[in-house]
């Protein structure tokens, strides 16, 4: 079944389905870390700013890029864990 | 048992506005938190548990740069979206050991944890991640799921296609993808037989009839709490453009509300997102949960507390003591 061997060795045909992203949002910020008292993420810019997020970019799947988007994994990639085998 | 006035901790990355609304929502409600992210394992996270010999079976700390945790009085664990250390900057073989010393031994220790309620347990999450399972498990429950061929057999793929269509095609699971830096993924397409080749054989793909829907519901549930907002888009695939889309709280039937609990209990989560589509009669088709799916933006255009309903969770567990 050489045929059947080398067929599985192709792209799986899935992946020419993929598609692009609609939209990706800038997000005004450069760095996020934890505020120590209140255990959230504070936002700065690139002279160091704060930025205050509300709750834009929670949106649920847009692009993958963290640098572009904020909350923007999709459903099933929101928990990296979940990339384990 | 764990002690009640223990402290809430949020496993996730510093980027998760999601998180940092329920955080904000502890934080009103007087409730320590300390978050953490396992990818700062090192000198900005550590973690300690003895096991044997002493009267609990396991006593621990967990300590980041601002906080200290006992984690046999932790009263709950959120699990949102934590990042894991790579060891990039390592050879291959000793990064893939150092990454799994801390997957068992970080994870292994949080785990081994049977006090706190877990909002979601990460390896319920994982299991919950499987289309095919999902798909028994609802009709088991007694939702209706739509006519689906899970397969590699481009034969199989064609005679399902030409009996059952119009059919879509779905991706069995998500992963990060880029094609010449643009990020890609996949989206619920229509499918025709010509379009089948011998490139299906090399992985299963995922082919559904589709449903000829009026609405799209996206419901999440947290703990009892259920939170049922309708969709309109006329868009096959609602993910497609967020700027289409108009959002309706409705209420549901009582019998969706029992399966869609049913489906947690049965998969052991405190919380999913349940994609559902209703068709021209009202009727509810089961298309897919998301063991933990976003849904903050929902928050924002609905006004629905989920927030609240998350931190109320955490805090006090479900008033009659349900646990998953």
């Amino acid at each position: 079944m050489q045929t059947e061997t080398r067929t599985a060795a192709h792209r799986p045909w899935g992946l020419r389905r993929l598609g692009p992203y609609p939209n990706t949002v800038k997000m005004p910020f450069t760095t996020v870390t934890v505020d120590p008292d209140t255990q959230v993420g504070v936002f700065r810019d690139a002279e160091g700013q704060v930025v205050e997020m509300g709750k834009h970019g929670t949106s649920s799947a847009t692009s993958t890029t963290t640098v572009t988007n904020l909350d923007s994994r999709n459903d099933q990639g929101s928990d990296q864990d979940s990339q384990q085998d | 048992m764990t002690e009640t006035d223990g402290p809430v901790l949020v496993a996730t990355e510093p980027l998760d506005l999601t998180a940092d609304m329920v955080i904000a929502e502890l934080n009103r409600k007087g409730v320590e938190v300390v978050r953490f992210n396992p990818a700062d394992i090192g000198s900005d996270l550590a973690v300690s548990a003895r096991f044997g010999g002493l009267p609990a079976p396991v006593v621990g700390q967990l300590r980041t740069q601002s906080r200290t945790a006992a984690l046999e009085h932790a009263r709950a664990v959120y699990w949102r979206r934590p990042g894991w250390p790579t060891f990039a900057h390592l050879e291959a073989a000793d990064a893939r050991y150092a990454a799994a010393q801390v997957r068992y031994g970080l994870g292994g220790i949080l785990y081994a944890l049977d006090g706190p309620l877990w909002v979601n347990h990460p390896l319920r999450d994982a299991a919950a991640d499987y289309k095919p399972a999902q798909l028994a498990v609802a009709q088991r429950l007694g939702l209706t799921v739509p006519p689906t061929l899970v397969t590699n057999d481009p034969d199989n793929a064609r005679q399902f296609i030409a009996a059952h269509g119009p059919v879509v095609v779905k991706t069995l699971r998500w992963t990060p993808y880029e094609r010449d830096g643009v990020p890609m993924t996949s989206w619920a397409e229509p499918v025709v037989t010509d379009e089948i080749d011998n490139t299906l054989r090399a992985a299963p793909h995922l082919f559904q009839v589709r449903v000829e829907k009026v609405a799209d519901l996206r419901v999440l549930v947290v703990g009892r709490r259920v939170f049922g907002v309708r969709i309109d888009s006329g868009l096959l695939d609602w993910r497609t453009d967020y700027d289409a889309l108009s959002y309706a709280v409705v209420g549901l039937p009582g019998r969706l509300v029992k399966a869609l609990h049913d489906v947690l209990d049965h998969f052991g989560l405190a919380s999913g997102s349940f994609d559902i589509t209703v068709d021209g009669d009202g009727e509810f088709h089961w298309l897919e949960l998301n063991p933990n799916g976003q849904w903050g933006w929902l928050e924002e255009k609905t006004g629905l507390e989920m927030a609240a309903a998350f931190a109320d969770l955490l805090i006090r567990g479900e008033p009659d003591g349900h646990r998953p």
